[in-house]
């Protein structure tokens, strides 16, 4: 195999904005977020579960940030808070210089425009008993309102910057694939000409013969107007596909950061490694299998939290592990040294 | 008993009221032999579960077998009344959902004894049988998991308990429907070494049903591969992944591998309607080979010595195939 022999030169080149890249400030950057949902008790306090711990990321414009974990792992989570949808995080974040909140929740006009989601069933984001043109309405009036665009100029734009054509905005959601519609889902998310779009799961709930159209467009629009995504996904082969960078998560914590290219030749965490072992990716150079995940989700271990299912695990994962950069990776791992070395 | 299932040009028809009805499986060949694992890939839409669930008996009330041949065990007609004594015995299913599979009022133990009851398990038995069970499925600490309720579990435990109950009775055709699906990729190819073990143990026949070409070449020696409710191609896993001979089957193979700085494959259009029954291609809209024979031809199948194809101009010379003519 050698589709990861390709150095990210020519790929990055392409979009043009290496240097911007490397000496512009982040579009986007999270400080130490925190959340914890609770479940509410009539006495006494509710049960409290970690979904985020201390997570830090910077977006850099125009990049494809692509963030892999298993289900319950707190990325959806990550999304939320930024848009403001879950409130009560706990951190600092920043979009374009501005404090966004991510206690409550609030966001200005301007920075709901500027953040923008796309939602993993393309089905369930559309009112079934409308036509679509009337749920892309409501971002249409938002951009009206900063760049004074007539709302049917921006809803033509939008459907054009997708790949479709006016007609489709006066179909009823039944009336169109899901390929069609996970589109629609994208080009709503571009009417506000965001600065961001998170991107929750775009291509699992799609077959296989239409998530390329999918992939395609969004690696069309990074390259046609720089746009910086952070793309969700349980897929390592998606995420390895499209992203730039990547983060892992497992159990709400950042266990490796770097470049895509690096991470899935010389993948230094354990968990990466059994992500990589089970995708249809090329093994790694040492492949690992966790054990069963028998974990209780309130409990979270103060040490490592792969620990328990980790068969490299000694002693010394039940100390606090840190994310630790080296080699241009950042790894939470003390035995990681020694395999990216 | 030579095959376990046999479908020949099976079809399911859909009755709906005040509304013509559907035809979502129109022309099926399935032969699955004692030991055979094999697999039914394609999008959705396509039929696939819907012939899981008329082997199954699971066929809503208003969907029935119109047209074709379809047998199992070599012995019931499908045709007919299901026989419901060889469901959950001889026969048992897998679903893509284990969460909505188990009963959230019961105890796993107290579950999996249901289905040890169904297999004949002595009451007495029933709960070291389950524990026991749960062991052979390499689920740590099993009389603790036996003790606790679905929602105390993760979804990869409750997919190796739905496994577990699925295994109980030993059956000899075990039809899994997109087993995996919901799981993590790291809990997914656990759950597959579980069922290959089963297999590998008890020389049971398998049906996978999957969107997911890498599942399928874990588990399965050969494959149908179905489009609008046909049967389009069948032949070993191997040469249906390097060398498809239907143009459907060569298009979702290339659709299902990404190329870092190229552009992803994918598959232009929409399925086509069910409502209608047709002779001709379903494919021939979408595919990039067909020639005007394809709209007004109606079509056969080419054979070969290890499969089939349905398609005027397969992409390769059928191997064994007498004169390559379409019958």
């Amino acid at each position: 195999m050698t589709h990861h022999e390709s150095p990210t030169g020519s790929y990055d080149d392409a979009t043009g904005i290496d240097a911007e890249v490397e000496s512009g400030r982040p579009v986007l950057s999270v400080r130490e977020l925190s959340k914890t949902y609770t479940t509410k008790r009539l006495i006494g306090s509710g049960k409290g579960y970690q979904a985020l711990s201390n997570v830090s990321l910077d977006l850099r414009a125009g990049e494809i940030l692509g963030v892999v974990g298993e289900s319950g792992c707190g990325k959806s989570t990550l999304g939320k808070v930024i848009a403001g949808v879950e409130t009560t995080g706990i951190g600092g974040a920043e979009v374009g210089g501005q404090p966004l909140d991510l206690a409550q929740g609030t966001r200005t006009r301007d920075q709901r425009r500027q953040v923008q989601f796309v939602y993993q069933s393309p089905r369930g984001s559309f009112n079934p008993a409308r036509r679509v043109s009337a749920a892309l309405r409501y971002n249409a009036r938002l951009a009206r309102e900063v760049t004074g665009e007539p709302v049917d100029d921006a809803l033509e734009r939008a459907v054009k910057s997708v790949g479709l054509g006016a007609q489709h905005l006066d179909r009823y959601p039944n009336e169109l694939s899901g390929g069609q519609l996970q589109r629609l889902s994208i080009g709503r998310a571009l009417i506000t000409r965001p600065d961001i779009v998170f991107l929750d799961e775009p291509t699992s709930s799609l077959d296989v013969s239409v998530r390329g159209e999918i992939l395609n467009l969004l690696t069309g629009l990074r390259e046609s107007m720089g746009l910086s995504m952070i793309l969700v996904s349980h897929d390592l082969d998606v995420i390895s596909y499209v992203a730039d960078r990547i983060l892992v998560i497992y159990v709400g914590q950042i266990v490796e950061e770097g470049s895509a290219s690096d991470i899935v030749a010389r993948p230094a965490h354990p968990y990466t490694r059994a992500l990589l072992t089970a995708s249809s990716l090329p093994d790694p150079a040492e492949p690992l299998e966790l054990a069963v995940d028998v974990r209780d989700a309130s409990f979270l271990p103060t040490g490592c939290r792969l620990a328990p299912r980790c068969p490299l695990a000694e002693a010394r994962c039940s100390e606090p592990q840190h994310l630790v950069a080296s080699h241009g990776r950042s790894v939470r791992c003390w035995k990681a040294e020694s395999t990216l070395r | 008993m030579g095959e376990v299932v046999l479908l020949s040009g099976a079809g399911i028809r859909i009755d709906r009221k005040a509304l013509p009805p559907l035809y979502p499986v129109q022309n099926v060949d399935l032969s699955v032999r004692i030991g055979d694992r094999t697999a039914l890939v394609g999008e959705s839409g396509c039929g696939k579960s819907l012939t899981a669930r008329l082997l199954t008996g699971l066929l809503p009330p208003n969907a029935v077998l119109d047209r074709g041949s379809a047998t199992l065990l070599g012995e019931f007609d499908l045709g007919e009344e299901f026989p419901d004594e060889v469901r959950g015995s001889r026969v048992a299913m897998i679903f893509q959902d284990p969460v909505s599979v188990l009963d959230p009022m019961a105890g796993i133990g107290v579950q999996i004894g249901r289905a040890l009851a169904a297999a004949g398990v002595a009451k007495a038995e029933r709960r070291g049988a389950a524990v026991d069970l749960l062991g052979s499925l390499h689920i740590p600490d099993p009389e603790e998991v036996a003790r606790k309720y679905p929602h105390q579990l993760s979804g990869g435990m409750c997919q190796r308990v739905a496994i577990a109950m699925a295994l109980a009775p030993k059956p000899d055709l075990l039809i899994a429907d997109e087993p995996t699906t919901s799981l993590d990729v790291t809990t997914e190819v656990q759950v597959l070494d579980l069922l290959e073990e089963y297999l590998d143990s008890s020389g049971a026949s398998l049906i996978l049903i999957s969107h997911d070409l890498n599942v399928v070449d874990r588990l399965a020696e050969s494959v149908t591969v179905m489009y609008a409710g046909q049967s389009v191609e069948h032949g070993p896993i191997a040469d249906i992944l390097s060398e498809p001979a239907h143009p459907y089957s060569r298009d979702l193979v290339r659709s299902s591998v990404l190329n870092r700085g190229e552009a992803a494959h994918s598959i232009a259009g929409t399925l086509p309607s069910i409502e209608n029954v047709t002779r001709t291609c379903p494919y021939r809209v979408r595919c990039s080979e067909a020639r005007s024979a394809c709209s007004d031809t109606s079509l056969g199948q080419v054979p070969s010595s290890d499969g089939f194809v349905r398609c005027l101009f397969p992409l390769k010379k059928m191997p064994g195939a007498a004169g390559g003519e379409p019958v």
